[in-house]
C-alpha cells in the first residue's frame, strides 16, 4: 500500500498539495481551514471526488483513509452518491474530528470511525457495516437502517419503539475491530467495549431491519 | 554436558549420551494442511474446546485428519485478545481437509461455551477451507457478516457473528489451505519400557511448543507402528512385527537382543525444515534425558524403502 498525504489549507497559507491526486477536492479543502492533513492508502491516479462517497471505487480492494481535523462541512462521507444505490463498500475511513450530515448513508460495508461529533441522519438507510462515534450523535441516527452496527458512548434517547429494550451483553466482535492509527479516544472506547459488558439494542422496527446499536458505558 | 554431546564423525556413527543414532531415514508424505486459532473466555474453555476439536485426530488412516494443538497462545498473541491455542490439521487431500474441518468445528467448537475460531494462516486467495462460510447457516438467517480492514496487511478480514445461547459465536469466513508434510518419525528403542517411556516424554515435551509441527498421537508417540500390507486382504496396514518384542523368534526382527520396547514419534509439519528441526530437537532431548545408561539404546526411523514418500529425513543429516 502506498501511503500519501494531502496537505490542505492551513490558516492563510495556500494549499500545499504534494501530489497530482490533490485535485481530489481543492474546492472543498478551501471551504475549511481546519483540516490539517488527509492521508489515504489509495494511489493518486484513482483518487477522485467520488472517493469521498464510495471508497471501493478505487482500484485496490481495500483502502484506509484518514481525515485529520474538524470538517463539519463535509456531508455524505462514505455515503451513496446521489443516484447510486450504495455507499461505502469496503475499507475504513477514520475521521480525527467532527463530521457533517448523512455520513454512512446507504453504507454497504466497511468501517467509519469518527473521533468527534456527527451531524444528522448518521447511517440513514444503512445496509451493513460498522460506524464508531466517540462524540455526540445528531438527529435520527440509523434512520431506516436495515443492518449494520453503531458503536457510541454518549447517551442518546432512542425512540422507545425503534429498537429492542437494551440488553447487557458481552460484545466479542469489538475485539476484532482494529484501532491502529486511531486516536486515544477511539482506542479507549473500543477497549472498554472489549473488556466490559455493553448495552445492545437490536432490530430497527422502522425498516423491519436488524441494525444494532452498542452503547459503551463511559 | 560433555558426556551427552553428539559424537559426530563424517560418515561414521552418531552417538548421543551413549545412544546410537542409526543411519536410517524417515519417509514422509505430501499432505494438505491448515492452521486454526481457537480462543475462549479463559484457559479452561480453550482446553475443553481444543480437546474436543483434536479428538480422534491421530492418523489419516481412519480419522480423516491428523490434527493437534501446535502452540499455546497468550491473550497478546490471539486475534481477539483472549487466551487461545493454534491448531494444525493435515489431510491426504485438499478435498478431505475441506470436508473434515467444518464438521469438526461445527460439532466441537461451535458447541464450546465462549469459543471463537480464526484463520491461522495469512495467505490470501488460493485454495480455502471453509470456517464460517459453512457454520454461518446455523444462525438461521440471524447471522451477521462483518468485514474489517487489517492495517497491517491491507487485506480485508471477513468474520461471521452467529447467535448462540451464550451470546455470539464469532469466527472467520475461511482459512488458507497449504501444502504440508506428514509422517516424519523416529523410533526409540530401549532395554525397558520404563526407559523408552521416559525418553518419549522428554522428546514430546521438547517438541510440543515448536512452531509449525504437531505430534498427533497420544503423548506424541505411537506404540502401534505399522508396516504396509497384511495377511488380511482388507487391511492395507498392520502391526510392524519386526519391532514387536513378543514376536522375536517367530518373525524376522529388527530388535537387538537387549531391546525390549520400542515407541514411534510421528511428526507432521508445514515445511521440511520444521519437521527436520523437530526431529533433531526430539532425538536430542530423548537421548539426553535417558541415555544408554538409563536404558535407551538406539534411535532409528521408519520408512518403506523410500518408494512411497517423497520426503526422506535422514537421521544423520537432521542431526547435523
Amino acid at each position: 500500500m502506498t501511503l500519501w498525504t494531502l496537505r490542505a489549507r492551513d490558516g492563510n497559507d495556500t494549499p500545499q498539495h504534494s501530489i497530482d491526486g490533490s485535485v481530489i477536492s481543492c474546492a472543498r479543502f478551501a471551504e475549511c481551514d481546519n483540516i490539517a492533513a488527509i492521508t489515504t492508502t489509495m494511489g493518486s491516479s484513482t483518487c477522485r471526488l467520488s472517493d469521498w462517497f464510495d471508497i471501493e471505487e478505487s482500484s485496490s480492494p481495500s483502502h484506509e483513509i484518514h481525515i485529520v481535523g474538524d470538517c463539519r462541512w463535509l456531508d455524505r462521507l462514505a455515503a451513496a452518491e446521489p443516484g447510486t444505490p450504495t455507499g461505502a463498500r469496503a475499507g475504513r475511513i477514520t475521521v480525527h474530528g467532527s463530521i457533517g450530515h448523512l455520513a454512512g448513508h446507504r453504507m454497504r460495508r466497511g468501517e467509519l470511525i469518527i473521533d468527534g461529533d456527527v451531524g444528522d441522519f448518521l447511517g440513514a438507510k444503512m445496509i451493513a457495516g460498522t460506524i464508531i462515534v466517540t462524540g455526540r450523535l445528531g438527529r435520527s441516527p440509523l434512520s431506516s437502517a436495515r443492518r449494520g452496527t453503531l458503536i457510541y458512548q454518549h447517551r442518546f434517547d432512542w425512540h422507545p419503539d425503534r429498537f429492542s429494550r437494551p440488553m447487557r451483553l458481552d460484545f466479542p466482535y469489538a475485539s476484532l475491530i482494529e484501532t491502529v492509527g486511531c486516536s486515544k479516544g477511539v482506542i479507549d472506547m473500543i477497549d472498554r467495549a472489549r473488556r466490559n459488558v455493553v448495552e445492545v439494542r437490536r432490530g430497527d422496527r422502522n425498516e423491519n431491519g436488524q441494525a444494532e446499536v452498542v452503547f459503551v458505558d463511559r | 554436558m560433555s558426556d551427552v554431546a553428539p559424537v559426530l564423525s563424517p560418515g561414521g556413527p552418531i552417538v548421543i549420551n551413549g545412544v546410537f543414532i542409526e543411519p536410517e531415514f524417515a519417509e514422509a508424505f505430501d499432505m494438505k494442511a491448515t492452521r486454526l486459532i481457537l480462543t475462549a473466555h479463559d484457559r479452561f474453555w480453550v482446553d475443553q474446546g481444543a480437546a474436543a476439536l483434536v479428538g480422534f485426530g491421530t492418523s489419516v488412516i481412519a480419522c480423516g485428519l491428523e490434527i493437534a494443538v501446535e502452540q499455546t497462545l497468550g491473550p497478546d498473541q490471539s486475534p481477539d485478545g483472549r487466551p487461545g491455542v493454534s491448531i494444525l490439521a493435515f489431510a491426504m487431500s485438499g478435498k478431505e481437509l475441506e470436508r473434515q474441518i467444518p464438521i469438526r468445528l461445527g460439532q466441537c467448537v461451535l458447541t464450546c461455551p465462549t469459543a471463537a475460531v480464526f484463520a491461522g494462516l495469512d495467505e490470501v486467495g488460493g485454495n480455502r477451507v471453509a470456517i464460517g462460510k459453512s457454520i454461518r447457516f446455523f444462525g438461521d438467517g440471524h447471522q451477521i457478516s462483518k468485514k474489517t480492514l487489517s492495517s497491517k496487511t491491507g487485506q480485508t478480514k471477513h468474520y461471521w457473528r452467529i447467535p448462540v445461547m451464550d451470546g455470539e459465536f464469532v469466527c472467520q469466513h475461511d482459512v488458507a489451505r497449504i501444502s504440508g508434510i506428514g509422517g516424519g518419525n523416529f523410533l526409540l528403542l530401549g532395554t525397558t519400557l520404563e526407559a523408552v517411556l521416559t525418553a518419549t516424554r522428554a522428546a514430546f515435551e521438547a517438541m510440543r511448543e515448536l512452531p509449525g509441527i504437531i505430534t498427533p498421537f497420544p503423548g506424541g508417540a505411537a506404540r502401534s507402528g505399522s508396516k504396509v500390507g497384511s495377511k488380511y486382504a482388507k487391511l492395507f496396514a498392520s502391526t510392524n512385527d519386526a519391532f514387536c518384542p513378543t514376536l522375536r523368534g517367530i518373525v524376522p526382527t529388527l530388535l537387538a537382543d537387549d531391546e525390549n520396547a520400542a515407541l514411534e514419534i510421528v511428526i507432521d509439519g508445514l515445511t521440511a525444515h520444521d519437521v527436520a528441526h523437530s526431529m533433531k530437537v526430539g532425538i536430542t532431548a530423548a537421548a539426553q534425558a535417558v541415555g544408554s545408561a538409563g536404558g535407551l539404546m538406539r534411535i532409528t526411523a521408519g520408512n518403506y524403502g523410500g518408494k512411497l514418500g517423497r520426503h526422506h529425513f535422514h537421521l544423520h543429516e537432521v542431526m547435523k
